[in-house]
């Protein structure tokens, strides 16, 4: 809808269930979608435009396509783009731990000192690489602080040294780089994959939410 | 395999194998119970199908992460206990506790979230103390005021003290027994301020497999049960333990191309000599992992190839001399017994573990249930 809104003459979707969603929520624009041959009747009665396998087709649809560009996460023909999406999680739980005190599976992090760490509720099955541990940072109010230990199923840590937190407060894990926070670039070149791939591989458990004007609808 | 559409990725899920797993684990636990976890959409199974076949195999409870989750299973007809741990501060106690969803308590704030839910009955709660994971639950210094308060809200009738557990972090078989003590006393100190714990729990699949003593009245097992090993020294069928998980996609195209360029949806790849490849419907959107592309196989035609490239919905495989025809299936990662290449193979290309390789296949691939 967005990219209807902003002017762009068609969309390619992965696959033709994607493209008969969009048909039938109401985009009018192009679509191009792989089409089987046993659903090719589906995809012409609604309009939609079959994409060969052929590497001659790929080809091409991949040269009229904005890709990873259109959401801030590549610069198309040197074009700079803005970051659209920002991962946040929660605080749960924040607690101080003395010098040497080993933190989350395997201890691959001790305190180097008496500090405060945040416990927060994000983790590999959400889409938060395990390769990051102890090699990222995370903002609370606008201040970075370093993801310590291995990152589990569904949690990470931060030791956030002096700064408070609390229960509830919300953590950026990426974001825009003009608010103070890590950019999905940055998180996708130390964990080893496309940026796009960072953000296609966020799970079930992250709810989107849409902002219009900067503000939640 | 079974007949399934052949459009895309596609993660058959052997439920059979999952119960065998699930009955050897609850063989090992035993007298303990098993409580099993499946968070994660059971680590990417498929929650309410996997919960279903753990109980049909010996599983007596389940561990969900979350309440939502819980909320879920209860919907779908689930009525053994349910145990929910990670809370925020906009956890629903009160659906928690009238769907009677056991809650694992770590702070205070939790216990007053509780108290303050208005809840028709009494929640259940499971208190937790760190022993030294330093993630969730209270430290030694803050355990003797959470178990208090705990008695105090349960005297005046807003929850029942039921249990007390802890999470080992796995680091060596010494820190292990040092939380061990560390519980141990925890428990003795509750009980000694008037706790009456009605079940401990302590070991995941690790001590449940291999510390007899922190078995106690329940094993969380998690990981073992869908076939992949917890240590570094052997793997899942080393365990006796098999991968119900099989992500196959496939085959689109098959290509003989010259030396030169070749895109990929959008990936530009250069072949350094004259190659055929196959274009095979998977890819990083599919849940992938990039990390390991670099040196995982796939098994195409009988035989194990090696990954070109790998973009959002395709990945380009090794086809030279291969008899691999549009349609076949290439299955990206399975079972051992069928020599396919396992989820902890590709784990260590990854330099990860199995547990986000099964836990990363995307919501949009399909599970086939068989078995």
């Amino acid at each position: 809808m967005a990219s209807e809104a902003a002017g762009a003459a068609a969309l390619r979707v992965s696959s033709l269930a994607e493209a008969v969603a969009l048909r039938d929520g109401g985009v009018t624009l192009e679509l191009l979608s792989p089409v089987a041959a046993s659903d090719s009747a589906l995809a012409s009665g609604r309009d939609i435009r079959p994409l060969d396998e052929s590497f001659e087709a790929q080809d091409a649809a991949a040269r009229r396509d904005l890709g990873a560009g259109v959401y801030g996460l590549a610069a198309p023909a040197g074009l700079a783009t803005a970051p659209v999406m920002t991962l946040a999680a929660e605080v749960i739980a924040v607690k101080s731990v003395d010098a040497g005190t080993g933190v989350s599976y395997g201890y691959t992090y001790r305190a180097p000192r008496t500090t405060t760490i945040a416990l927060v509720s994000i983790g590999y099955a959400d889409g938060v690489p395990r390769l990051a541990s102890n090699t990222t940072t995370a903002t609370i109010a606008g201040v970075a602080h370093p993801v310590v230990g291995r990152i589990a199923m569904d949690q990470l840590v931060l030791d956030i040294g002096a700064a408070g937190a609390a229960p509830g407060d919300t953590v950026t894990i990426f974001g825009d780089a003009a608010a103070g926070a890590a950019t999905a670039v940055e998180w996708a070149l130390r964990t080893r994959r496309l940026p796009g791939n960072l953000t296609a591989g966020l799970g079930r458990r992250v709810e989107r939410v849409f902002l219009r004007g900067g503000v939640t609808p | 395999m079974t007949d399934i559409q052949p459009a895309g990725a596609v993660a058959e899920i052997d439920l059979a194998a999952f119960r065998r797993n699930v009955e050897l684990l609850v063989a090992t636990a035993a007298p303990a119970e098993v409580m099993l976890a499946v968070k994660a959409n059971a680590y990417g199974h498929g929650m309410v199908p996997i919960s279903r076949a753990a109980l049909e195999a010996g599983a007596t409870a389940l561990a969900v992460l979350e309440v939502s989750a819980g909320l879920e299973l209860r919907a779908a007809g689930i009525t053994v206990p349910l145990f929910a741990w990670l809370h925020g501060t906009d956890t629903d106690f009160r659906a928690a506790a009238e769907a009677n969803i056991d809650l694992g308590v770590s702070a205070l704030w939790q216990l007053e979230a509780i108290a303050e839910s208005k809840a028709s009955v009494p929640a259940r709660v499971h208190l937790k103390i760190d022993t030294g994971l330093s993630r969730n639950g209270a430290s030694a210094v803050d355990w003797p005021d959470l178990v208090t308060t705990a008695l105090h809200l349960e005297s005046q009738g807003f929850l029942e003290v039921y249990g007390a557990w802890s999470h080992l972090a796995d680091a060596s078989t010494a820190d292990d027994e040092i939380a061990l003590v560390k519980f141990t006393i925890a428990v003795e100190v509750a009980t000694s301020l008037g706790a009456r714990f009605a079940k401990l729990h302590l070991a995941a699949s690790s001590a449940g497999l291999r510390m007899p003593a922190a078995r106690f009245d329940y094993v969380r097992f998690g990981i073992a049960a869908f076939g992949i090993s917890p240590f570094d020294d052997t793997d899942g069928p080393g365990l006796g333990l098999e991968a119900p998980m099989t992500l196959s996609a496939p085959v689109l195209a098959v290509e003989a191309l010259p030396a030169g360029h070749v895109w990929l949806g959008g990936l530009d790849v250069g072949l350094a000599m004259p190659a055929t490849l196959a274009l095979v419907a998977v890819g990083f959107g599919d849940g992938v992992q990039a990390p390991a592309v670099d040196r995982a196989e796939v098994l195409i035609a009988g035989e194990r190839r090696r990954i070109v490239a790998l973009g959002v919905d395709r990945m380009l495989v090794d086809a030279d001399d291969l008899d691999v025809t549009v349609g076949d299936r290439v299955v990206v990662f399975g079972s051992a017994v069928r020599g396919e290449p396992t989820a902890e193979e590709w784990a260590s290309h990854a330099d990860s573990i199995g547990d986000e390789i099964v836990s990363s296949v995307a919501v949009r691939v399909p599970r086939v249930y068989v078995g």
